[in-house]
């Protein structure tokens, strides 16, 4: 069975349709990609899946259950977790607060010192434990990014949905992020990655879906992906100019 | 003089426990309430009513008042907590204008603008109280206790919740934090402890009426929590003392008795909007910057917002 | 019956007033995104202008009315200019905004009560003289408010359509990034809103103040009657929300028919629950629900 099952699914905004027509498959315990231009519907396909916006027809299917009309605590409380863009770490509080606040939202009864282990050795595992007490908005970038999958990671989650959690990473703790994420795949995690730059898309992804126009365009392996050439012109344009360059 | 400086204390601790509690809703749950005053009234009714009626017990009285407290703000929270922030003001404003003209028309439960007289004085414990010293003592018990009640509620789960929600919605929600319930929570929780306030002022003056509990004294409150400085334990304490000892300190001034309430409110309406421009934070964060400052990190590059 | 249509005529020139404040807040709030709750001290102060300047000064009506407007525009642009403007620049929270427009409305009706005291006024005057027609008691005032609001609001929407300032703030109303994006700035542009804004309240003081005189508190009262009728109307819609004023007039007045007058301003504020917890879009609004 499909770990999450997306089936006709459709999003217009005020008559301009961003999404026509998603069906896609993620398998279980695999680490799909999702690549395409800026503006695709990446994130909006995540904010339809996590309950952010609701679609104008077609199903979301997750064990079984129809994710359509749910609301975003609901989606997550059944085991999807996503990532945003824009990070929206909570920049008051410490990143200890952070990650310990994602986990006292899962349904597991924690006792208090059990709570504090469990957050720590998540940080232990992200890279920011002595980073422990300080506060979200005195990190730098990269932890910030660190810090923000740290969050969903404390929660009780099988599928992740992880927009853009690379960009922006330099060498090192980009084989940071590579150790992570094969770490989750090891543990039996499905994961949905967005990410425009093709070599980190290359190393990690078990599958490729390319979005264009909100439309998936081919759906398969990364080999057999990156040896279609109509979609990597689609995807660097004629001009040859990587898509990763326009993105911020 | 020493019943004038205990009656003084007395409400100086109803205002501290109620600018906590209001602060619960304003400061951690972002929620802008004009209503405080109500749910200190419908506590000193409940409160009176049981004290009338049934037992001269201040601890049942005021759990009762809690409770009836608590119920009626949670039924104003289910509904109207749904609308954006800025809506919830207007409708608090418009719930506290409800329920004024509730307080003098309902005669046969409030007694109408005459109000509930000759309330008995408190017993706590099989120990009657009657000095103004003792009244003092029984409010401190209550104002350690609720703020107490706060800071730890403030450092629990719960607290944290509504903080990540203070700072980012949509990022809690992600996280599966359901934003009517914490709302909705918080909204019960500062109702019912506004009730205590209500419970000692019943028994302290022996008679409630319903001009102790209008849209100025909300006003009031509100006041009390920004001037201190929202979202902070010392905060609403320091705007409850200035503005509770504010009136005294003007009585060193000369001037016709007349000018005496205006000058008052016209400082605390200049006071707020100066603090708003210059000084958001309220006064109690002045205090941190005579703390060391915690060390600077580097930001960083490409912040994303 | 007659009693009936008798208050439906007075809420419809009472409604009148009250839209024509409701607009004044919610071009403001829709234009700035500021919940400018000193919008009611605005009328205050140019009520007790106008009183000033025809009672005790004697001056003729034209030049009192005259003052009240200038009052009027003079508080609400120095107030954007003074307090509105520094806070949005330091990205101030929607609640410290609120809380500072709180404060000034606190200080405004003070300031009055410093200066005239906390007593009733009175203007005198022809125009609140009623007559008879058929069976209904009309007077002039009543007229009048209504012919003013008609004319205002509709010479409101000539300008918002057909001048270009009047565009461009339609476009602040849409997306306030946008006017940064084109390089005009909002800062030029919400101080005409706010003069705009306030100026629409000057014949509401002074048609109030004629009607049913003067006091301090009528400036918090004003205020919360504006933003119940924006919101009833629908925030963002400044036709929904003359709308919205005209109809809390009306359920004010017709709803004290057999309730004792102090039940008016539960009425208007009972009708503004209801409306929040039933139909929190207003009238003709765009959505403001939580996400
Ligand atoms: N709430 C919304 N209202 C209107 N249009 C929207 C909304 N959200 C997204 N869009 C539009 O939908 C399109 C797809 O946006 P989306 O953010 O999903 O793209 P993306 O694939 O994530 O791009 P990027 O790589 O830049 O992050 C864009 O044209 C965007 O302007
Ligand atoms: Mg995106």
């Amino acid at each position: 069975m499909a770990a999450l099952d997306i089936h006709g699914l459709r999003k217009a905004f005020g008559g301009n349709v961003i999404i026509p027509d998603v069906t896609l498959a993620l398998e279980p315990g695999l680490i799909t990609s999702l690549v395409g231009p800026n503006g695709a519907g990446k994130t909006t396909l995540f904010n339809l899946i996590t309950g952010f916006l609701r679609p104008d027809a077609g199903s979301v299917h997750y064990k079984g259950s129809d994710l359509v009309g749910l609301s975003p605590q609901r989606v997550t409380r059944l085991g999807i977790a996503r990532s945003f863009q824009d990070l929206r770490l909570f920049n008051e509080m410490t990143v200890f607060e952070n990650v310990l606040v994602a986990q006292e939202s899962s349904f597991r009864l924690w006792t208090r010192a059990a709570a504090c282990r469990h957050t720590d050795a998540v940080l232990e595992r992200v890279g920011l434990a002595d980073k422990r007490d300080t506060r979200a908005m005195d990190l730098s970038y990269a932890e910030r990014k660190f810090l923000n999958l740290a969050r969903i990671m404390a929660l009780d989650i099988d599928l992740f949905l992880l927009d853009e959690p690379a960009s922006g990473l330099d060498g090192p703790s980009r084989t940071t992020f590579h150790t992570l994420l094969q770490s989750l795949k090891d543990e039996g995690h499905t994961v949905l990655l967005i990410e425009h730059n093709l070599d980190i898309v290359r190393e990690v992804s078990d599958r490729i879906a390319f979005l264009n126009k909100g439309e998936v365009m081919a759906f398969d392996t990364p080999e057999r992906i990156f040896a279609n050439e109509r979609l990597t012109d689609l995807y660097f344009g004629t001009a040859g100019r990587p898509a990763e360059a326009a993105s911020c | 003089m020493i019943a004038y400086i205990a009656n003084l204390g007395v409400l100086l601790g109803i205002a501290v426990i109620l600018a906590s509690s209001l602060n619960l809703m304003v400061g951690y749950a972002g929620i802008f309430s004009v209503a405080h005053a109500v749910f200190y009234g419908v506590g000193a009714y409940a409160a009176a009513k049981i004290a009338l009626g049934v037992t001269d017990s201040f601890l049942l009285a005021t759990a009762v008042a809690m409770f009836v407290s608590g119920a009626v703000s949670f039924l104003l929270a289910v509904p109207v907590l749904r609308v954006r922030e800025e809506y919830f003001v207007v409708a608090s404003i418009g719930f506290q204008v409800v329920a004024s003209t509730i307080f003098t028309s309902w005669h046969a439960v409030t007694g109408g603008m005459g109000g509930l007289a000759g309330i008995p004085p408190a017993r706590v414990l099989g120990w009657q109280l009657t000095s103004p010293v003792e009244y003092l003592i029984l409010t401190a018990v209550c104002m350690v206790l609720v703020l107490a009640f706060i800071a730890v509620l403030v450092k629990s789960p719960f607290g944290r919740a509504l903080k990540a929600f203070r700072d980012d919605e949509v990022a809690a929600t992600a996280l599966g934090k359901d934003p009517l319930a914490l709302r909705v929570a918080a909204t019960t929780i500062s109702g019912a402890l506004a009730a205590v306030a209500g419970s000692i002022y019943a028994f302290h003056v022996s008679f409630v009426n319903p001009e102790s509990f209008t849209l100025d004294y909300s006003v009031m409150i509100l006041a009390m929590v920004i001037i201190g400085g929202a979202g902070s334990l010392a905060g609403p304490i320091v705007g409850a003392v200035f503005i509770t000892a504010f009136p005294a300190l003007l009585n060193f001034i000369e001037m016709p008795s007349r000018y005496v309430g205006p000058v008052e409110q016209l400082i605390y309406g200049a006071s707020i909007v100066l603090l708003m421009v210059f000084w958001p934070n309220g006064l109690a964060s002045i205090w941190r910057l005579l703390r060391p400052r915690r060390p600077v990190q580097a930001a960083g590059g490409g912040t994303e917002r | 019956m007659i009693v009936l249509f008798q208050m439906f005529v007075e809420g419809v020139a009472a409604g009148s007033l009250y839209a024509l404040a409701a607009v004044g807040f919610a071009l403001i709030y829709a234009t700035t995104r500021t919940f400018h709750f000193a919008h009611g001290a605005t009328m205050m102060l140019a009520a007790y202008a106008f009183y000033q300047a025809v009672t005790v000064w004697q001056w003729p009506a034209v030049f009192a009315v005259a003052l009240a407007v200038a009052v009027a525009v003079a508080f609400g642009v120095g107030v954007e200019r003074l307090v509105y403007q520094p806070m949005r620049r330091t990205d101030a929270s929607f609640l410290t905004i609120f809380a500072a427009s709180f404060g000034l409305l606190i200080v405004a009706t003070n300031v009055v009560v410093l200066l005239f005291g906390n007593s009733f006024y009175s203007v005198d005057s022809t125009l609140s003289r009623g007559f008879l027609v058929g069976p209904l008691y009309l007077s002039w005032v009543n007229l009048l408010s209504v012919a003013v609001a008609l004319v205002s609001i509709t010479a409101l929407q000539w300008f918002m359509r057909r001048t270009r300032t009047g565009v461009i703030l339609r476009a602040m109303m849409d997306d306030a990034a946008l006017v940064g994006v084109f390089g005009l700035g909002d800062r030029r542009y919400g101080m005409i809103a706010f003069a705009i804004g306030s100026a629409l309240v000057a014949p509401a003081a002074i048609l109030t103040s004629l009607n049913a005189g003067l006091q301090p508190s009528m400036g918090a009262l004003l205020t919360l009657l504006a933003i119940a009728g924006a919101i009833v109307g629908g925030i963002g819609n400044l036709w929904g929300a003359a709308l919205g004023g005209l109809l809390l007039g009306i359920a004010e007045n017709v709803g004290v028919w057999q309730l004792s007058s102090t039940w008016k301003p539960a009425i208007t504020f009972g009708v503004l629950l209801i409306f929040l917890m039933f139909k929190p879009d207003g009238l003709l609004g765009a959505a403001t629900r939580r996400s």
